[in-house]
């Protein structure tokens, strides 16, 4: 028993130092906050930890907790005012995080952190993840009707809002007129 | 410039992710093992209690008869699915027979018999609450079950509920303790913790205080006892849980409220300039819903104008009150009798434009005829 623990523990520590790169990125794309990413990872690995002994593979084990973050992440941002506490001060800022590559400025990356929580999260994990609309729709935990509805309304607004300079799924070629149906 | 979705996603792999502090990922696992250890302790002695007590009625079948033993998933189960997505949530209901509190739950697909008969009940994102007429309160996520607080005096001549309000979303859920009556409190539990996360102190409420409405982590309370049951924000004060304090309320500040939660409906002449509310009615009309007295509704988490049809048998002009979120898509409404006095679930699915009947149907006698059948849904329905 204290051997099949220590395999455990051993096992979960490799996952963790393994995917937890891969794991932010997937948060960081549905959070749009280096700081709540951080938090959301930290949160999923340990709802992973509690299921890990019926886990067993990694491959399982990835995929559960980006199921878990993705869908955690999506709660966070609907109870955001729970968890978010107004101050009067700005903390010490410290080093700069990583996003400092983003551009701060980035139109996109501005306009992908406004959409409603399902909708950017539909459209980051099809569009900056390249997945599936099935594995999409598995890992948020609905159908893939509602994938493409996300989707469709989430293109909507970013076109709306970024214009023609950006290039997005669907949008016709630069120099011609979009149709109007 | 021209970039895509695609180019955005390469570049964030040249972000250097955070280091995980491995020993915070395993404390905060161990702790949730052991509450959901504690949980099955308590829930196997129910279940024991209730075994005894059901062998003595065996061989009756119908509905006043001890219920069976509830199957514990997590103590039975030796390869038990993932758990539910934290946004998605289960129906939540139960049925009072001759206007008796029961002891059955439904959450979900599971039933849970409560160690204790209750008469009220609500749903949190991760499974039912319920309240006694002893005023003692219950949670089941459906297998466990765990005692989370109490109301401090009986509940019988509380006909109409709202004792105990939950969030249409998230896994908060609110409570006046007035146990001591020197100081009263506003109880706000997280059943995702299966902990207290604010006792709040109201000297004046001895008894007679009410919570109104919870959402986003702030309670709409009043010193009214008359508000009971129904939703009067005159004279409101909000608890907001992330700073401690009250504040004024009001149906404007509720309608922000919720709109900030993403979950809900608008009712008016667009998404953008429409009231958000948690809760509507509508009425059917050759087969589809229209809004109360024939307002547009919209959902408010796309903006979109609800298109939802109803099945076929019921009947033009029935009436349908929205009662649960189960997700941002689909919600819960409960009605579909001309008379309103046959209770029925329904489902509604935004993304597929239906609504399907998602519990037995109950015949529900009017006020007056004494020993009434019951169904619970849950005690929020907010009239604004």
């Amino acid at each position: 028993m204290a051997a099949r623990r220590e395999q455990d523990a051993a096992a979960f520590s490799e996952f963790v130092a393994g995917r937890s790169g891969a794991l932010f990125r997937t948060a960081l794309l549905v959070v749009g906050d280096y700081q709540l990413a951080q938090d959301l990872v930290q949160e999923s690995l340990a709802r992973t930890y509690v299921a890990w002994p019926r886990l067993r593979e990694v491959a399982n084990a990835e995929a559960y907790t980006r199921r878990v973050i993705v869908t955690t992440a999506i709660s966070w941002r609907r109870r955001r005012s729970f968890h978010e506490r107004p101050t009067d001060l700005l903390p010490d800022p410290g080093v700069p995080d990583g996003t400092s590559l983003l551009d701060e400025h980035d139109a996109l990356w501005g306009a992908l952190r406004s959409l409603p929580p399902r909708q950017r999260a539909a459209v980051v994990l099809r569009f900056c993840e390249d997945l599936p609309e099935a594995r999409t729709a598995e890992l948020m935990g609905c159908s893939v009707g509602s994938i493409k509805r996300h989707t469709s309304l989430g293109l909507t607004k970013l076109r709306t809002r970024l214009g023609p300079a950006v290039d997005l799924p669907g949008s016709p070629p630069p120099d011609q007129p979009a149709v109007i149906a | 410039m021209t970039t895509s979705l695609r180019d955005l996603g390469r570049r964030l792999d040249d972000v250097v992710p955070p280091e995980v502090d491995l020993a915070d990922v395993v404390r905060r696992g161990e702790l949730r093992l052991r509450r959901r250890r504690a949980g099955v302790v308590v829930g196997a002695a129910a279940a024991v209690v209730l075994a005894v007590t059901g062998a003595a009625v065996v061989t009756r079948h119908d509905d006043h008869a001890a219920p069976p033993v509830v199957e514990l998933p997590h103590r039975t189960d030796p390869n038990p699915a993932p758990a539910p997505a934290p946004a998605q949530r289960r129906l939540v209901y139960a049925d009072l027979y001759d206007g008796r509190p029961t002891t059955r739950v439904h959450v979900g697909s599971s039933t849970v018999n409560m160690p204790v008969p209750f008469q009220w009940l609500d749903a949190t994102d991760d499974g039912a609450v319920v309240t006694t007429q002893s005023g003692r309160i219950f949670f089941t996520d459906g297998g466990s079950i765990t005692e989370i607080g109490t109301l401090g005096f009986r509940t019988e001549t509380y006909r109409s509920g709202g004792l105990v309000r939950a969030g249409h979303t998230g896994s908060l859920v609110t409570w006046f303790d007035s146990s001591d009556p020197k100081t009263p409190a506003l109880v706000i539990y997280d059943t995702s913790e299966l902990r207290v996360v604010a006792r709040h102190p109201v000297p004046r409420c001895k008894y007679l205080c009410s919570t109104q409405v919870l959402v986003g982590g702030r309670v709409y309370w009043s010193d009214s006892w008359i508000a009971y049951g129904n939703t009067d924000l005159r004279g409101a004060s909000v608890f907001d849980l992330s700073t401690g304090t009250d504040s004024p309320g009001d149906a404007e500040t509720l309608a922000a409220d919720v709109r900030a939660t993403g979950r809900g409906v608008v009712v008016g002449r667009t998404a953008d300039s429409g009231t958000a509310m948690l809760s509507t009615t509508f009425t059917a009309d050759h087969g589809r819903l229209v809004g109360d007295q024939g307002r547009a509704t919209y959902d408010l988490a796309t903006g979109e104008a609800l298109e939802l049809r109803v099945p076929d048998d019921i009947v033009d002009g029935a009436g349908f009150d929205l009662v649960q979120w189960l997700d941002d898509n689909r919600f819960v409404l409960r009605g579909g009798a001309l008379d309103g006095y046959v209770d029925n679930l329904f489902v509604c699915d935004n993304d597929r434009g239906t609504c399907r009947q998602a519990a037995p149907s109950v015949r529900v006698l009017p006020d007056g005829y004494g020993g009434e059948p019951r169904r619970l849904v849950n005690d929020r329905i907010v009239n604004m």
